[in-house]
């Protein structure tokens, strides 16, 4: 019964009612006095300052800022990572030297990486831009490297068989391999690279991006655009998440089997 | 030609098991090949195919440098499921460099005949194992190659498309050195000129009264 797959219109049915129930309890914690207004403001107060928000264009500017470093952090950091993995994993001495930084690079928390990566190249967008895809490049590097040891003895058994050149046996074999690897560790580097992209707004103070909305809206206490500002980066995530599980489908379909 | 000279092979990690191989096969050659569960049949089609390398001895395969036709035992894991099945039989071509218009005829006639030319532009994972398997017989006999290997090719089958599989395998044997793995005494129908066995870690040649035997109590057995 968990697996049942719905149809669109049941499921969009469902993800509206999740959101009048969410809305309901807003309301309800604040006609219960539960939470008192100054720190959770209406819905329509925060739509309404979404609405004025939306109206500028710096915001509009920020947006586009923290978007443009996002996007380029995920696919610098793809391919970069990627192809460092692919390449170094394929020799076992290189990659058993360079795995434990590898592994010890991915299982810092994230956002640590912010202030290391701007105290090495300063304050502004070069940092923000390298904290992202140094996040993303690592995850890459990680699965790339897997993919690598993962590639079906099966498959290279025929590589030889056929006696496949080397050049060939990346191309043929452990290429396509790879990427179904890279797909799937897409997915969770796309909200990553979101995370460290507007804690990077936040932390390292730049001038533009989503997370310097949020931090002047709590240096003012403007909780109405804080929640607007949240939403909005809440939304960019889910847009994210839901465009690369298409991109995953329509490209590797055959990884699922 | 293949010609195993004093090889050996071990069969566990801890070198324990091991196999000793000698024998010698011509071009032209029907071979079934024998043995229990983990004797190490695998393990000498591997050796053949430049898969694995021996301990001591040598593996000979002439002409040398040739691919070698290998339809392994799990035919999921032996199609790459990123190709389409078409493009799966013609790979071994396209990696000697040797894929033609006539070459890819050839795999279409094939599929047509067992019933799967429609399917050609599918993906393995679309495909029941029985036609799985069905597309690697097709891959192994379409390959450019001299020596063709095939372990276990007709489990999956029902018997009509087992008889066809058999009859489409011999029309291309006839000028190959051929090596076949089974432990179904039926396929001991086939014209097999060539018996080993593998018995007390070493191979063995037999004839065919043997062979029935062995794989009849073998069959007996489970």
């Amino acid at each position: 019964m968990p697996s049942q797959k719905l149809k669109p219109a049941t499921r969009a049915l469902c993800i509206a009612a999740g959101i009048c129930a969410l809305i309901a309890a807003w309301y309800l914690a604040l006609s219960l006095r539960w939470v008192s207004t100054l720190l959770l403001p209406p819905p329509p107060d925060v739509a309404r300052s979404l609405a004025r928000m939306a109206q500028t264009a710096s915001f509009w500017h920020d947006v586009g800022s923290t978007v443009g470093t996002w996007l380029a952090g995920v696919i610098v950091g793809t391919a970069v990572g990627g192809a460092f993995g692919f390449l170094l994993a394929l020799n076992p001495y290189i990659w058993a030297a360079v795995e434990p930084w590898v592994e010890f690079l991915r299982s810092l928390p994230s956002v640590v990486l912010v202030p290391l990566v701007s105290v090495l190249l300063g304050v502004g967008a070069n940092s923000r831009f390298a904290c992202a895809a140094l996040v993303v490049a690592v995850l890459m590097m990680a699965s790339a490297a897997t993919a690598i040891r993962a590639t079906r003895s099966s498959h290279l058994r025929l590589a030889i068989a056929w006696r496949a050149s080397f050049l060939r046996t990346l191309v043929s074999f452990y290429f396509p391999a790879t990427l179904s690897h890279l797909a799937v560790a897409l997915r969770a580097a796309i909200p990553l690279a979101l995370i460290v992209t507007v804690a990077a707004d936040m932390l390292i103070a730049t001038d533009a991006g989503l997370g310097r909305i949020l931090m002047d809206a709590l240096a003012v206490f403007d909780t109405k655009k804080l929640y607007a500002g949240v939403i909005v980066v809440g939304v960019l995530g889910y847009l994210a998440a839901g465009l690369s599980a298409i991109l995953e489908r329509k490209t590797i379909h055959w990884s699922g089997s | 030609m293949i010609e195993f000279h004093d090889t050996t092979i071990s069969l566990s990690h801890d070198g324990r098991r091991r196999l000793s191989i000698g024998f010698r096969l011509s071009k032209g050659d029907l071979t079934v090949l024998l043995g229990a569960n983990g004797s190490g049949k695998t393990t000498i089609l591997d050796l053949i195919a430049g898969a694995r390398k021996p301990d001591t001895g040598t593996v000979t395969t002439e002409p040398a440098g040739l691919p070698v036709a290998y339809a392994v035992q799990d035919s999921s894991s032996g199609l790459l499921p990123w190709r389409t099945i078409l493009s799966n039989i013609l790979l071994p071509s396209v990696v000697a460099n040797r894929c033609s218009e006539q070459n890819r005829s050839e795999a279409l006639r094939l599929l047509e005949q067992f019933g799967l030319a429609e399917r050609r532009q599918d993906f393995p994972y679309q495909l029941s194992e029985g036609e799985k398997q069905i597309v690697n017989l097709i891959r192994a006999v379409c390959t450019p190659a001299e020596i063709l290997l095939l372990d276990e090719p007709f489990s999956s089958l029902n018997s009509r498309t087992r008889a066809l599989a058999k009859e489409k395998l011999l029309q291309f044997a006839s000028n190959r050195t051929t090596i076949l793995v089974t432990h179904d005494p039926t396929d001991l129908e086939m014209p097999f000129n060539r018996f080993l066995r593998i018995a007390d870690s070493s191979v063995e040649e037999v004839d065919s009264k043997e062979a029935t035997s062995f794989l009849r109590n073998a069959v007996s057995e489970t």
